[in-house]
């Protein structure tokens, strides 16, 4: 039994004249219930944009095909009261940059209490009580100060704590964590991504976690699946078999070996739209043959790549 | 609290070098001032003497400043040349007409500019586009011109309105004052359509708004609690500036449409050169003026946590 | 890059509405210049006949309450209206930048009291400034054209400051000092070169607000003065000629001052844009 299911979901932006840009094609995912499956990729690849049609967040115009299933109904497309819902108490969404997705001219308290008073129903009181508890858990201790503070006053580490504790207020089913320590300084990142973990697992909340950091989502997620171009190209576990995903971990720096020179994957990301007839990964791919020109190919098995079996 | 401290100190520095430039400039004019004072006329030494001393010249120039000075912050600004009286109480009579005028026309700018632009960024489409035109429109004809032209059509050939005239009793009054104060908003009305539009605008697509629709907030929710309440904040700075132009505005309209006012009763003066109430009158358009920018300025500090000046 | 002076000349052209606005500013000028061959009256002659006379063969736009043609007194008329704001402007200009560059340029106590001088310039509006200049001189355009030049230096000077400012930050105004070249030598090949292109687009904006605040002067009676033609004067006395019968003055007056208002800013905003 999952809790999301997205098949088949493709998403197109509208580019004038009648012309569409494909962002996210074919794309299949699904999560369980407690678990936390992270959906990894360059800037442009279309995890975002996965993300958020999970929620409507999608630009305005854009056109979604496919299907998204949360809870065993159908999710894409809803509309008015029933998106509403969905948003309100089943699935919660963590921005990359709080300093900007943070209303700054409302107080930290009026941010928490916010979604406690329209959705749970709570006095103002039980909220900014709630909030003083919510804040102690992600690491915060003088809440009663904090709920009185403005958005500039606090660090962006505090900031996104406080975004996490809003999250965890209406103690959502799936949380969509979309960069969520990407904006934040470096020594305060594991910080951030433990206290966020740790209070999911705690409370069994699934989570979709968004990042460009594969090491990031190996160390946070139960599974992964890695995006190039709109499409899911790998899901896996372990050991990853893709050549992208095997060249985005070489070209991470290792503590313990010193390389004379950082593997580097040559060329640039693209779109889905940008993408040719063969394997959009192909003009960068150090393995590319003819074959792997002629269409894209189709996710067999967990890996989309034709030769994934010769390189093995 | 201290910020305020800072700011009335400010304004009091202001209104002090105001104040000393003002009663200066009755030196600068050639002649001076017992030239200005006895006119055209070559008078008697007796008239000289009798001039001299109800004027004080024989004093120096920083004690007649001083004395000015403490007189005008009692109320008295001296007695006009030409009229014979207290310059006080002819400017005290005009200033209800001038800030009648004033208080309609912020009326109409927000009611019809803010209005405007907040409907035409939330609804967007051909409203937007047709508000715009009209705003860019309005924007590049000078308020007299607008004045003159609202007089030809809605008053001489249409009959709408009266021509001229401030109207007796406060319903006549607000009657006569309809052209003169659309005269007067049109323009800046038109502007902040432009900025409310823009602003309203841009928080519709913020990262901010974003976050609110994803906890599942109502539309309208999102609206007036995040929305408009962030948009305000440049709205308000911008009628705020705007609204202090409009007390000098003021000057021209109400010489178009013939209402006695402070501006009327300025030109005047001028052109009679009876500077006491030359003085007075810009050391009260100033003194509103500047009083007005404070009162922006705190409006946006309570709008805005971010400014902490 | 020591010098980087962006030398473009200021494309004026390029973008409907901008050329619109230049070949109808060109061909305004043009009229008015040659106002002597191209007016088809002497704009100062009484003809009793066109007194509020309306549009004829002769009077395409009719005649003001003295019988004077008025399109030929558009044509002259434009003369002051449009030199006017040049004068101002360029005065405003000057004196603003050289106020500026000295304030960033010096910084510290020079800075502060220009601060402080331009603070308490801001805080009376430019027409007002500019009426009490004229109490003090007497109406007529030396007066206007004094007050309003120094009643706009404040804003000239608050834009350029703020550029020179953040221009004077920059590391190739250390490393030109660093070469020993001198504060002066700096200021004029290297600072004013990279603020021209602000500096040329604050001026064309002002314009506008400059042309605005003059005709309205004159529209008071103490501008240009009478028998003069002036654009704002026209729409005064137009006026009283719309009440007896004949509105073409005021309109016609009025719709130029827009026209050129309008054009003015539409260049003005490219030229922002593009600096």
């Amino acid at each position: 039994m999952t809790l999301l299911t997205i098949s088949e979901l493709n998403l197109a932006v509208p580019a004038g004249r009648g012309q569409w840009r494909t962002l996210v094609e074919q794309v299949g995912l699904s999560i369980g219930p407690g678990e936390a499956v992270g959906l990894v990729g360059e800037s442009g690849s279309g995890k975002s944009m996965t993300a958020r049609a999970v929620i409507g967040l999608t630009p305005p115009g854009a056109r979604l095909q496919g299907s998204i299933r949360f809870g065993g109904a159908e999710i894409l497309g809803l509309r008015g009261r029933a998106l509403r819902e969905l948003r309100a108490r089943r699935v919660a969404m963590i921005f990359q940059d709080p300093r900007a997705h943070i209303n700054p001219v409302r107080s930290v308290g009026d941010f928490l209490t916010e979604a406690m008073t329209a959705h749970l129903g709570l006095t103002a009181k039980a909220a900014a009580a709630r909030a003083v508890r919510l804040l102690k858990e992600v690491g915060i201790g003088d809440g009663e100060r904090r709920l009185r503070q403005y958005p500039h006053e606090l660090s962006g580490g505090l900031l996104q704590r406080v975004m996490i504790a809003s999250v965890l207020a209406v103690e959502p089913e799936l949380i969509l964590a979309d960069e969520p320590t990407t904006a934040l300084d470096v020594t305060t990142q594991s910080e951030v991504m433990a206290i966020l973990d740790e209070s999911r697992r705690e409370r069994g909340t699934a989570m979709l976690l968004i990042t460009h950091d594969l090491e990031l989502a190996a160390a946070t997620c139960d599974r992964l699946a890695v995006m190039y171009a709109g499409r899911i190209v790998e899901h896996y576990t372990e050991t990853p078999r893709h050549p992208y995903t095997v060249g985005l971990l070489r070209s991470r720096p290792d503590l313990f070996v010193r390389p004379d020179r950082l593997h580097v994957i040559p060329g640039r990301p693209v779109a889905a739209f940008e993408a040719g007839a063969g394997c959009a990964f192909a003009p960068r791919c150090p393995h590319t043959q003819p074959v792997c020109l002629e269409a894209r190919p189709p996710l067999a098995g967990d890996v989309a790549c034709v030769r994934v079996e010769e390189l093995a | 609290m201290r910020f305020l401290a800072k700011r009335l100190a400010g304004l009091v520095t202001v209104l002090l070098v105001a104040s000393f430039s003002v009663y200066g400039l009755l030196y600068l004019v050639p002649g001076g001032p017992l030239g200005v004072l006895l006119g055209p006329r070559t008078p008697s030494p007796e008239v000289v003497a009798a001039v001299k001393r109800e004027w004080r010249l024989d004093e120096p120039f920083l004690v007649r400043y001083w004395l000015w000075l403490t007189d005008a912050v009692g109320g008295d600004l001296g007695r006009s040349i030409v009229y014979k009286s207290e310059v006080a109480s002819l400017i005290g009579s005009r200033a209800t007409t001038t800030g009648l005028l004033v208080l309609y026309a912020i009326t109409l700018i927000v009611l019809g500019g803010v209005l405007a632009g907040t409907v035409a960024a939330l609804r967007g489409g051909w409203v937007d586009t047709a508000l715009s035109a009209l705003s860019s429109a309005v924007l590049a004809v000078p308020a007299f011109v607008v004045g003159v032209v609202l007089v030809i059509v809605f008053a001489l050939t249409l009959g709408w309105f009266p021509v001229f005239g401030p109207g007796d009793g406060f319903g006549d009054r607000i009657y006569h004052l309809t052209l003169p104060a659309i005269t007067l908003a049109l323009g800046i009305g038109g502007y902040l359509a432009r900025i409310t539009r823009t602003s309203v605008g841009g928080e519709l697509r913020s990262e901010h708004v974003e976050t609110a629709r994803s906890r599942g907030l109502r539309e309208s929710t999102i609206v007036r609690r995040h929305v408009l309440r962030n948009a305000a904040i440049p709205v308000v700075t911008v009628t705020g500036v705007n609204v202090a132009g409009l007390i000098a505005s003021s000057v021209v309209v109400e010489n178009i449409f013939a209402l006695d006012g402070l501006g009327s009763l300025f030109v005047r003066a001028i052109l009679q050169r009876d500077f006491a109430i030359v003085q007075g009158v810009v050391l009260v358009l100033v003194t509103a003026f500047v009083l007005v920018n404070l009162l922006v300025d705190l409006c946006c500090k309570a709008l805005d946590p971010r400014l902490s000046l | 890059m020591l010098q980087s002076s962006r030398s473009a000349p200021f494309a004026l052209t390029g973008g409907r509405a901008g050329t619109v606005a230049a070949a109808f500013l060109l061909a305004l000028v043009t009229a008015t210049i040659l106002a002597p061959v191209v007016a088809p009256h002497d704009p100062d002659l009484p003809d009793l006949f066109n007194a509020l006379g309306g549009s004829t063969a002769a009077h395409p736009l009719g005649g003001d309450a003295l019988g004077r043609d008025v399109l030929s007194r558009l044509l002259y008329g434009g003369r002051t209206t449009l030199l006017g704001p040049v004068l101002i402007i360029a005065v405003s200009t000057v004196l603003g930048t050289a106020l500026a560059i000295t304030a960033a340029w010096w910084g510290g106590k020079v800075d502060a009291v220009v601060s402080r001088v331009l603070e308490v310039l801001f805080a009376v509006p430019g027409i007002v400034f500019a009426l009490v200049t004229v109490a003090v001189l007497g109406p007529g355009i030396p007066g206007v054209v004094t007050g309003l030049a120094v009643a706009y230096t404040p804003y000239v000077a608050r834009v350029v400051r703020g550029a020179a400012l953040r221009e004077r930050n920059l590391p190739y105004i250390a490393a030109a000092w660093v070469q020993g070249r001198s504060g002066w030598a700096i200021c004029t090949r290297h600072l004013l070169p990279n603020l021209r292109p602000l500096i040329v687009a604050q001026s064309v904006s002002g314009l506008g607000f400059a042309m605005v605040d003059l005709a309205a002067i004159s529209f008071l009676g103490l501008g240009v003065q009478p028998p003069e033609a002036d654009w704002g004067l026209m729409v005064k006395s137009g006026l009283d000629s719309a009440m007896r019968g004949n509105p073409m003055e005021a309109l016609g007056a009025g719709l130029l001052i827009a026209l050129v208002v309008a054009s003015v800013n539409v260049l003005g905003d490219r030229l922002g844009r593009q600096s």
